[in-house]
This record gives structure tokens, sequence and C-alpha cells, in this order.
């Protein structure tokens, strides 16, 4: 695993200038974007947020990208896939009794 | 599943999870599918696969967990191991040299794209998933499991068998990547940036 595997902040968030855009903001910004955040990270997020532009602009923009992509990248099954397949399952199943 | 020591599950048992805990995921199953191979029938067949894998298999999988992120599983490593090799596509990038990339400083660089939500908003043709399509294969993916399916990185990591720290990097380099293609299509469309 490499060392960027863990969080490198705790729930006080990045010690840095708190209106810089940092690789730690961009770090925070995908676990809060994710829902990965934990309560304290969020909290420090969203108030980091109120005095810094660029991670403002950034966190809408993806946002708004995740949300495109949940509406529409989805993809219905064709026709007739779901019975065909119960259908082979079943009699492989029978087989193997 | 506390109350038995499990020799195996019975026959009904086996239908049952399979209806009502495999076939749920079908649509989501066939669309990831199709984003890996880009063909009606392989998909297809990618799902079908998959289908009876999970049954023959069925009793590896244990109940109450995670159905879907363990389908997911079997369905990435069938279009890894039998599906890839086949495919007329050649693996467009080397799986080390995109680590090895993922490992540099450039993961810390901020992309300054010059995206506006606006513009994202306005796309309403199909360039969000053509952009997403034109992603090499591993950050499509992660795009994929994350934004549209809903996994957390635990799960990821446990469907492609990589550490967190890598579905992390991983992903945020795809989303710059993604961000990338789009802010050129705007560019192509004439979006006012
Ligand atoms: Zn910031």
């Amino acid at each position: 695993m490499g060392s960027t595997s863990t969080s490198t902040f705790d729930d006080q968030g990045p010690s840095k200038d708190n209106s810089s855009f940092s690789a730690d903001c961009l770090e925070l910004l995908n676990l809060v974007l994710d829902e990965e955040a934990s309560e304290g990270q969020r909290k420090f997020f969203f108030e980091h947020l109120k005095g810094c532009m660029p991670c403002h602009e950034q966190f809408n923009i993806d946002m708004a990208i995740k949300k495109m992509i949940k509406e529409r990248c989805g993809k219905n099954v064709p026709e007739g896939l779901m019975e065909t397949i119960r259908a082979k399952v079943l009699q492989s199943a029978d087989q193997h009794e | 599943m506390s109350d038995k020591s499990r020799k195996g599950y019975t026959k009904k048992e086996k239908d049952t999870i399979f209806e009502s805990e495999f076939l749920p995921h079908i649509d989501s199953m066939y669309n990831f599918a199709y984003r890996l191979t880009f063909d009606e029938d392989d998909s297809k067949d990618l799902v079908q696969d998959t289908y009876l894998k999970a049954y023959r298999f069925i009793e590896s999988f244990e109940q109450g967990t995670n159905a879907k992120a363990w389908l997911f599983r079997i369905l990435k490593n069938s279009f890894i191991n039998d599906f890839r090799k086949k495919s007329k596509e050649p693996s467009k990038v080397d799986y080390q040299e995109v680590e090895t990339f993922y490992n540099s400083d450039e993961i810390d660089k901020t992309i300054t794209t010059d995206l506006r939500v606006e513009t994202v908003q306005e796309m309403i043709g199909d360039e969000i998933s053509n952009a997403l399509n034109s992603l090499d294969v591993d950050f499509r993916t992660v795009i994929i499991l994350c934004d549209l399916e809903g996994f957390k990185y635990d799960e990821m990591a446990k469907i492609l068998d990589i550490p967190i720290g890598t579905v992390r990097s991983r992903l945020h380099r795809a989303r710059n990547l993604l961000k990338e293609r789009l802010s050129s299509y705007a560019k192509k469309m004439g979006y006012k940036n």
C-alpha cells in the first residue's frame, strides 16, 4: 500500500493555510465527494469552502459530473437476457444435482 | 447464518439467493459489461458467464454480505481472464506504466480545468458517456464503480484486488482525465468556458 493509502490528516483537517488550494484540499475534496469523509472532515471541508474559491469551484464541478454520470451512464439489460440466464442456470443446476 | 454450521445451501436456498440477491443486479452488471467490452453480444456472454459462475460457486458467497460487490468481482475477473485475452483491442496502457504514473507527483497536481458547472449541466447529449468510454479501461472502471454504482472505496478495493490507496489515486487521476475530455468537448461544441 502506498503512502497515500491512509488519510494524511485527522479530524482537524489539513494544518496548512486555510485558503490555499493544496494536495490536502484535493484529498479531502474527494473523500467528501464520495461520502468517505468522517464527520469532522466534512465539517472542516465545508468550513474551508467558505473561504477557498478554487476548492469551491472544483467541488461544484466534481459534484455536477458525478451526478451526470449517475443519471446518464446507466443502461438496462436487453429484453430476454434475464430469462435466458435464469433458464441456463436452472438447467446447469439440474445437471449437477 | 449464525444458527447454521453450514454444510452448504440446499437447492431451494441456492435458488432463492440467486433469484432475490443476484438477479436484481442484472442491469448494473450488463452496463458494467457493456462499458468494458463495448459490444452487446460480448456483454451478454460476460453477464451470463458471471451468473453461471456465481451459481456454481454460490457456497463461497456469504449471505448477508454485499452480493453486488461479489458479482462485480466475478465479472471483472471473467473479463480479465477470459475476455480480455480474446479481445482484438490490445490493452492500450501497460499496467505497470499506469501504476508508476499514479505514484508520481503528478497526482498532487491541481488540474485547473476551465470547465464550468453550467457547461457540464448543458451537456445534454452523450458527451459524458462518450468521455467516460474514451478513458482507458482501468480508469473507466473506477469511475463506473464509484460514481455510477456507488461502491465504497473498500468494496472497490476488493472488487479490483488493489489497495485502497490505489483505488483513491486511480479515481483521482481518472476524474482529472475525464475533466480534460469534457473540457475539450466543451471547446469543440463552442461552449463559452
Ligand atoms: Zn481549498
